[in-house]
């Protein structure tokens, strides 16, 4: 087993600065428009500071990706983004040879002296060139003349034999090409990975990250991220906005709503001038932020202290 | 020895050998980062070495909670102090004068003020708790105590009486939902308040044993390793919470796998790929196949022994009913019933237990379990509908109250299904004891396996097809 310091040859960028603790990892996010408690802001400070990848998963709509843009935002970087589905290989997520180039160039060289296919054949020379590698977002980050933050979103969509792909890169933070060698890292990347959950990730992946739970977050802190999205709101329907919500989360839902569904609830009470929150009025508020009719049916249930029944 | 004079490397060690010792994986490598780590956390943070330490060894939530609950063990500030030799009374605050409990209760279960629960969890683990040094508990009596003395549920219940006449008559506009938003959070205060208590003791036992004896007595696999047959309601409760995720886990390996059999070439996609090279093939494009859905088929033991475990697997299995063409089940006791639809809306183990209870009275299945009666009648029910595609599941321990076994209708089955499965939740090597007749059934399933807790459950699940 080999546990050597990642990514040789490549110095550990200005990491200290916005990233040198917790307190200022949170000021400076806080300052870019994502609140973070000092769970998350204490895990992106070491992730950046041990240089080491940060798998953040969690329930949809609880900030991941968000928290990715920020950190970015925070370190003045640009942010590489590689969208996982399934199905994807390694000319989608690490490089492809861009054929269309190589057979252009082939066709142009022949009516040159000079030229030898065999020689070609021989040793690749020429065709396989740097200029006609095409860098997919894994690489880019990698051969980022400055440094930049690496997001891999919804990580746990891709096939559990394609997750191996991307271990070079999470460890050694370098790509093997087999016709030009390894490419190196020039910086250190941060690199960030979203999952939902949806399976479990492989023993090798999760042992090269840190790991961050993200939780939907606790009332005290989603007032302030509403407050946050939805100035104006009065403080009372705010506080009872948040507790609805978390009541919600309490039950047996199929998709408990998330934040984002929260601040939905938010802005459409403000823009209907609303003051008070009442299920009797209106349906509204339940089928904002519920997305199944059976959730909606267990919600209205739970709220008027009714046993739910199945609908017929 | 107590584990207060040991070196903070040597506790970080002892740690993580508590939380392997419960099935938190935790590799070499994941070992070094957390000490790495650890080296620059910020330890003046009030969470800190938490931090460090939870993002360096903890890869999934479900290992957060024995996270938290070792974590609580080793490095809780009490389990750094000694031990005070004489009255183990929690008073490291002398000169604060002693709480009015009732007000003090009520107070944090109206504000919910942390400093405040604190200090009641503390003076009532003093007041209530009759602590015998050496005594090798997990607690549990020590709070039920303490907890009895702050007569938490019946302040709780009071406060929300009160709040609900606060609110006006039952009439009054947006009432029923305030009030149900009060619950919540007057719950969650108790719960908080609870928690704080079993903490108080917890730093206590710690204090008295050392970290690493208490953590040994309150040592329990992770829930998704735990025996179901034999968990307790709050485990169940537990095992639940790991079970949804899991399903749909489950479910996504399942549906990708069937997904991933590569289909027919597809000619014309192919050609139409070849433009971009000049006619030539590169890349064969595969039409995508149809996934084909078995069709399911359980039979569940629902007499008492392993009620339990059957009604868990129903749920499980009924709540995945998307991953097949048909799903029907059926339970028995000594005769068999169709259950399927009594089972499509539940979702929670309680409500299962509850659910069973109710219709094992109302269909009157009888008072004991007879395998070949049951088989039988099975048989008559779907016996005519089983082909290739089919699976079927019998979950049941095989203890047929010395009634001779009747392989035969079992042979039958099993001609007709695809497969045939016994899920018995039983070590093997309890087989054929006593009145199980394992012997003569095992031989006409395609597999008879042990099947005691939910990571069995999903192995074996994940593997089906």
């Amino acid at each position: 087993m080999s546990y050597s310091q990642p990514g040789r040859g490549a110095q550990a960028d200005d990491v200290a600065g916005p990233f040198a603790g917790t307190a200022s990892v949170r000021a400076g996010l806080a300052a870019h428009g994502y609140l973070a408690d000092d769970k998350i802001a204490g895990v992106v400070s070491l992730a950046a500071r041990l240089g080491k990848p940060l798998l953040v998963e969690g329930p949809a709509g609880t900030g991941k990706t968000q928290l990715a843009k920020s950190v970015a935002q925070l370190a003045a970087r640009p942010l590489i983004r590689l969208q996982c589905y399934e199905g994807i290989d390694e000319s989608k997520a690490l490089y492809e040879w861009d054929y269309r180039k190589q057979l252009l160039w082939i066709q142009a060289a022949r009516g040159d002296e000079t030229f030898s296919a065999d020689a070609v054949i021989e040793d690749g020379k020429g065709i396989f060139d740097e200029r006609f590698l095409l860098t997919r977002p894994m690489l880019e980050a990698i051969r980022s003349p400055e440094p930049a933050v690496l997001l891999v979103d919804e990580v746990d969509r891709v096939d559990a034999e394609t997750e191996a792909l991307f271990l070079e890169v999470l460890a050694e933070y370098q790509v093997s090409v087999p016709e030009l060698g390894r490419l190196t890292a020039r910086h250190l990347p941060l690199v960030f990975l979203t999952s939902n959950g949806t399976r479990d990730l492989s023993e090798a992946l999760k042992r090269r990250c840190l790991f961050l739970y993200l939780d939907y977050p606790d009332p005290q802190r989603e007032r302030e991220i509403v407050a946050q999205a939805v100035p104006g709101l009065e403080q009372a329907l705010v506080d009872r906005l948040v507790a609805l919500v978390d009541t919600l989360r309490r039950l047996n839902l199929k998709k408990p709503p998330s934040v984002s569904e929260t601040i939905d609830l938010a802005r459409t009470l403000h823009l209907l001038g609303a003051t008070d929150l009442d299920l009797t009025a209106s349906s509204l508020t339940l089928n904002v932020l519920l997305k199944y009719r059976d959730d909606v049916q267990i919600a209205d249930a739970a709220l008027a202290r009714r046993p739910w029944q199945p609908r017929p | 020895m107590t584990s207060s004079g040991i070196s903070p490397l040597e506790r970080i060690h002892r740690f993580i050998d508590e939380l392997r010792a419960r099935g938190v994986p935790v590799s070499m490598v994941e070992r070094l980062d957390a000490m790495r780590a650890a080296k620059i956390a910020e330890l003046d943070q009030a969470d800190g070495l938490r931090t460090a330490l939870r993002c360096t060894l903890i890869k999934s939530p479900d290992h957060l909670s024995a996270f938290e609950e070792v974590y609580g063990l080793y490095f809780s500030p009490a389990s750094r102090r000694p031990a005070t030799p004489a009255g183990y009374s929690v008073q490291p605050d002398a000169v604060r004068p002693p709480l009015d409990l009732e007000r003090a209760v009520t107070s944090v279960l109206r504000d919910g003020s942390a400093e405040l629960a604190r200090q009641v969890a503390e003076q009532a683990v003093g007041e209530f708790v009759q602590f015998e040094a050496g005594r090798p508990v997990a607690g549990v009596m020590y709070e039920r105590s303490a907890l009895a003395g702050l007569r938490l549920e019946e302040l709780a219940a009071r406060q929300l009486a009160e709040a609900a006449a606060g609110l006006g008559g039952p009439g009054a506009p947006g009432q029923r939902l305030r009030l149900e938003l009060q619950r919540t959070e007057v719950t969650a205060r108790a719960e908080y308040l609870r928690g704080q208590v079993r903490k108080v003791i917890r730093e206590l036992l710690v204090a008295d044993r050392g970290a690493d004896a208490v953590a040994k007595t309150l040592r329990q696999p992770l829930p998704a390793d735990r025996d179901i047959s034999t968990a307790s309601r709050e485990q169940m409760r537990e095992i639940h919470r790991v079970m949804i995720p899991i399903e749909r886990k489950l479910a996504t390996t399942v549906m990708r796998r069937r997904r991933h059999r590569t289909g027919l070439i597809d000619v014309r996609a192919t050609l139409r790929a070849s433009m971009a090279t000049g006619a030539v093939p590169m890349r064969i494009v595969h039409r995508k196949p149809r996934p084909t859905k078995p069709q399911l088929y359980v039979l569940a033991d629902m007499s008492g022994s392993v009620a339990t475990f059957a009604a868990f697997t129903v749920t499980l299995v009924s709540a995945m009913s998307q991953l097949f063409s048909r799903l029907r089940s059926f339970a028995f006791i000594t005769d068999a019933a169709e259950v399927t639809d009594v089972f499509r809306h539940v979702r929670d183990p309680e409500h299962a237990m509850a659910t069973i209870r109710d219709f094992v009275n109302a269909s009157q299945l009888g008072g004991y379990t007879d395998y070949g009666r049951a088989l039988r009648q099975f048989h008559g029910a779907v016996g005519a509908e089983l082909e290739r595609r089919s699976t079927v599941l019998i979950f049941g321990d095989a203890r047929g109250n010395y009634l001779p076994a009747e392989e035969a209708t079992l042979a039958r089955i099993s001609r007709r299904a695809g497969s045939v499965y016994w899920l018995n939740p039983e070590p093997q090597a309890q087989w054929n004891t006593g009145d199980s007749t394992m012997r003569a059934y095992e031989g006409y399933c395609t597999a008879a396996v042990t099947c005691r807790s939910l990571s069995d459950l999903r192995r074996f699940i994940e593997r089906l097809d």
